[in-house]
């Protein structure tokens, strides 16, 4: 009894103990639930209408001013890419998509191309997916996208044409295109890619899926990247700054850009995909924006502009020294690959450069041939080589490397299209 | 998995819904703490958990043996020979082996010896200077009878493995926060709202940090380059970079910890408005500097029998130690060393009484400048690659180069002060005003509301914390 007793007085003593805590366990439940409906609440509103201004700046930047990250181009030419599902099944014409950098976005216009080969009895109907601030890696994603959307209907494009840019797959380009390859990335990702991701490198998956979901493909670090512009160009412009200034643009680049949405109301000129001009822009414009555009590039072909545009060139992307990056080389086997599985015949382009201003060192010369052999040789492709012949100068050009809109990209554009004459057009041609 | 990614976000959204709405038995509520803390460092290398498991198991029962032979003076000391030697075996052996195996190669070779000894591979488990120290005050603690030894290994590991300042501090005493984490006490709204304005300020913080690695990387990767003006930019940078991404960390890991109710100190109190090295070391890394005081420091003898002096020193020197594996940190080590024991003794010499305490604008700012220098001269070593690099890199500092200014770099400089000087004001703001903001609400929604569009629209690509690495 006595022992029963004695036992009984601990028993009593814990359990009242764990009655106790159990009693202020569901005390602090019951407070923490409120606190954290607090912060649920609060904090998550307050989260919301932050990434909503986020958003909308971001909305504003991406629709009404001159593409400053490209994304908008590149979405829009994502979303566009079954173009040619909508041609009738028994549509004679050859199908032909031109992917490639911004050398291809504005120096290629389906229009002149196809005006061009459908007079020499060569019916085409071609296609502008190029897009700029993409490397390689990024053409292999969208050549991924490319090849699901045509999967079950393979052969309906008849030909791809690639473009290989020499100065677009080096190693200085590999190592500074990061903030906006993750843009890009997450644009052009399924919810699947961005599942693979998810069991390859969780950070980055999650990443990928915000940049999406809650910033409308622009991540935070392309933005510090735009706005940290003027200062990556006053180090560029160092290097002329001991030669006369050039005459300023005024507003001109601005008229331009405003005159042209007026003239190409169903265009966005610098992003978006027109589907009425396949990618492109209209091959000409009102004698207002003909005269602007002339005016414009006269401005940026002053030589000490071009200076620094080269300068820009080779600080972004070694364009004199051309070291390819093997990294680089693959993701354009890769992009040609995947057009393989799904068209016809692919072909790969090297554009015209301008030989007045960039000046390739031999040893560039030489690395960018034994690159562009090793493509050929792991994928057999033909190649469309209009680098050096015929000669363009600096008056096809508004910068180091890309066309002026009209005449540029209208000379670009047939030089293109005379690869694909029939043999006897060619020599008449 | 750090504070400023996407996927921490989620981390910890789905684990304040769990912690705040599934659970209520206080011990599930342990048991998510430490999965979640255990998920948390596993995302850098999962094969480390059984190293900080193993660690927090061994300090837990020898500090039972401790306080056990509270009777034997002799075994409870050998009790916690055993506990420092093991955690500083761990720290020897996975972050300073290779150092040690190479200065005694090349002791060796001092003499004309040559031995070949094998470098080992071992990653640097991140965080383990921070919790290996956690670990062992946790014994030191239980010997001097500062606290008892707890009873129940999960809160225990709770404590060491806390994930808001598990990999980069603030280093905390257990006796800090086991309490906390055995009573669970609910944060009040007010704590949740200071709680996420310390969470802002350090991504804020963060974000300039990152932000400045360009500069920095300009000064101390391309010295050959460089003019002395751009070293310049790159070492104020890397003060802005330094303070705005450690005490960036420190602001999240405190600010989530309020939000679950637990309270953490501060682990920084404007350092670089510091008037002197001794006052630095003050409000620099609060955690670390008062764990030294008061672990080493004090051990070795304090300011008794005249050896303040040596004492210090030592405490510098394996306060530089403790930040890395190299020369170059045993060096800045004892340069802080030499800084604090030679600035502390003209500081008490009567001549310079006047000056020292002299409160003017004028003093104060002289004497924050000279400090800042003194600081600034330490980066070499600090972020250098080598002895050498860093003495290049002393010299270009103070003999300009012929290499020409870039254009731009006025803007930089600029920018970069104005980002080291808008940290520091914010945060003086945030100790002054914090309290009276977080309790206007009407103001502090909405201030918060502009501070986090900040923040998701400034960013820079791919960097964890600097102070990961140690």
């Amino acid at each position: 009894m006595t022992s029963s007793t004695s036992n009984s007085k601990p028993n009593n003593s814990a359990q009242s103990d764990a009655s106790i805590e159990r009693e202020e366990d569901i005390r602090n439940a019951r407070g923490r639930r409120k606190i954290g409906l607090y912060t649920v609440i609060c904090g998550g509103l307050m989260i919301l209408v932050s990434m909503g201004l986020v958003n909308i700046g971001i909305a504003s930047l991406r629709y009404s001013s001159l593409n400053p990250f490209s994304i908008e181009r590149i979405q829009a030419t994502g979303d566009n890419l079954g173009a040619a599902l909508e041609l009738p099944e028994d549509d004679p014409r050859e199908v032909v998509y031109v992917l490639g950098s911004s050398l291809i976005h504005f120096g290629f216009s389906p229009d002149l191309f196809d005006e061009e080969l459908n007079a020499a009895g060569v019916p085409t109907i071609s296609y502008n997916f190029g897009f700029g601030n993409a490397d390689p890696s990024i053409h292999a994603k969208f050549a991924r996208k490319l090849a699901r959307t045509f999967a079950d209907h393979p052969g309906r494009i008849d030909r791809v044409i690639y473009e290989f840019a020499p100065h677009g797959a080096t190693q200085r380009r590999a190592d500074t295109s990061g903030q906006l390859n993750h843009a890009t990335t997450a644009i052009l990702s399924s919810w699947g890619d961005i599942g693979q991701t998810l069991l390859d490198d969780p950070e980055e998956a999650f990443a990928l899926a915000n940049t999406r979901l809650f910033r409308s493909g622009v991540p935070a670090e392309a933005i510090t990247h735009m706005l940290a512009t003027p200062i990556t160009m006053a180090k560029i412009n160092d290097t002329v700054k001991d030669r006369p200034k050039p005459a300023p643009m005024d507003n001109l680049g601005w008229d331009l850009f405003n005159q042209l949405r007026e003239d190409w109301p169903e265009s966005i000129p610098f992003g978006g995909w027109s589907a009425q001009y396949r990618g492109g822009f209209p091959p000409t414009a009102s004698p207002r924006a003909l005269e602007l555009s002339d005016q414009v590039m006269q401005r940026m072909q002053d030589p000490v502009r071009m200076e620094s545009a080269l300068q820009q060139r080779i600080s972004c992307c070694d364009i004199l020294g051309l070291e390819m990056s093997p990294e680089m080389i693959a993701h354009v086997i890769e992009t040609i690959r995947y057009a393989q599985s799904i068209a016809k015949d692919v072909d790969i382009v090297v554009m015209p450069q301008n030989q007045d201003i960039v000046h390739v060192s031999p040893q560039g010369e030489e690395n960018f041939k034994k690159a562009l052999a090793e493509v050929v040789a792991a994928t057999g492709v033909d190649v469309v080589d209009i680098y050096k012949e015929p000669y363009l100068g600096i008056e096809y050009f508004f910068d180091a490397d890309h066309y002026t809109f009209f005449k540029g990209r209208s000379k670009v554009t047939q030089m293109m299209a005379d690869h694909y004459l029939p043999q006897e057009e060619k020599e008449t041609h | 998995m750090i504070f400023n990614s996407a996927i921490f976000f989620w981390f910890f959204a789905c684990f304040f819904v769990l912690f705040n709405f599934v659970f209520v038995d206080r011990r599930k509520i342990i048991w998510l703490l430490v999965i979640s803390s255990l998920i948390f460092y596993g995302t850098w290398n999962y094969n480390f958990i059984a190293l900080l498991v193993f660690s927090a198991l061994a300090d837990y029962l020898i500090a039972q043996k401790v306080e056990a032979n509270n009777h034997d003076p002799v075994m409870k000391k050998r009790w916690l020979i055993a506990s420092i030697t093991l955690n500083l075996s761990i720290l020897a052996i996975f972050k300073y082996n290779n150092f040690i195996l190479q200065s005694v190669q090349e002791f060796v070779s001092l003499f004309g010896g040559d031995i070949s000894v094998p470098m080992l591979s071992i990653i640097l488990p991140v965080g383990i200077s921070f919790y290996t120290f956690q670990s062992m005050s946790y014994t030191i603690d239980v010997y001097r009878g500062d606290m008892k030894a707890h009873r129940g290994f999960l809160v225990f590991l709770a404590t060491l493995s806390f994930f808001p300042q598990l990999v980069a501090g603030p280093i905390l005493r257990a006796k800090e926060i086991l309490p906390q984490l055995v009573n669970m006490r609910v944060p009040t709204a007010l704590n949740i709202r200071i709680g996420l304005l310390l969470v802002l300020l350090g991504l804020l913080k963060k974000t300039t940090a990152d932000l400045m690695a360009g500069p920095v990387g300009v000064a101390f990767n391309g010295q050959a380059d460089v003019s002395t003006f751009e070293t310049w930019i790159g070492l104020l940078a890397f003060s802005a970079q330094l303070y705005g991404d450690f005490s960036g960390y420190s602001d999240i890991a405190i600010g989530i910890a309020l939000m679950l109710g637990v309270y953490i100190p501060m682990n920084f109190n404007l350092p670089y408005f510091s008037t002197s090295p001794v006052d630095f070391w003050r409000r620099w890394h609060i955690s670390l500097s008062s764990w030294l005081r008061d672990y080493l420091y004090i051990s070795l003898g304090g300011s008794r029998n005249g050896k303040r002096a040596r004492n210090q020193f030592i405490t510098m020197l394996l306060a530089g130690l403790w930040h890395g594996a190299s020369w170059t940190f045993v060096v800045w080590g004892a340069y802080m060393g030499v800084i604090v024991v030679v600035t502390q003794w003209l500081n008490e010499r009567p001549a310079l009484a006047k000056w020292v305490n002299s409160k003017n604008w004028l003093s104060l700012i002289i004497k924050i400048v000279v400090t800042h220098y003194l600081f600034v001269l330490s980066w070499p070593l600090f972020r250098g690659s080598s002895l050498e690099a860093a003495w290049t890199m002393i010299v270009d500092m103070h003999i300009p180069q012929e290499t020409a200014v870039t254009a731009g770099a006025g803007i930089v400089m600029a920018l970069v002060v104005a980002g080291l000087f808008l940290m520091h004001f914010v945060d003086a703001l945030r100790i002054r005003y914090g309290d009276a903001l977080a309790n206007r609400q009407w103001f502090f929604w909405p201030l918060l509301v502009i501070g986090f569009t900040l923040f998701f629209t400034v960013g820079d690509f791919g960097h964890d914390f600097i102070y990961f690495q140690f």
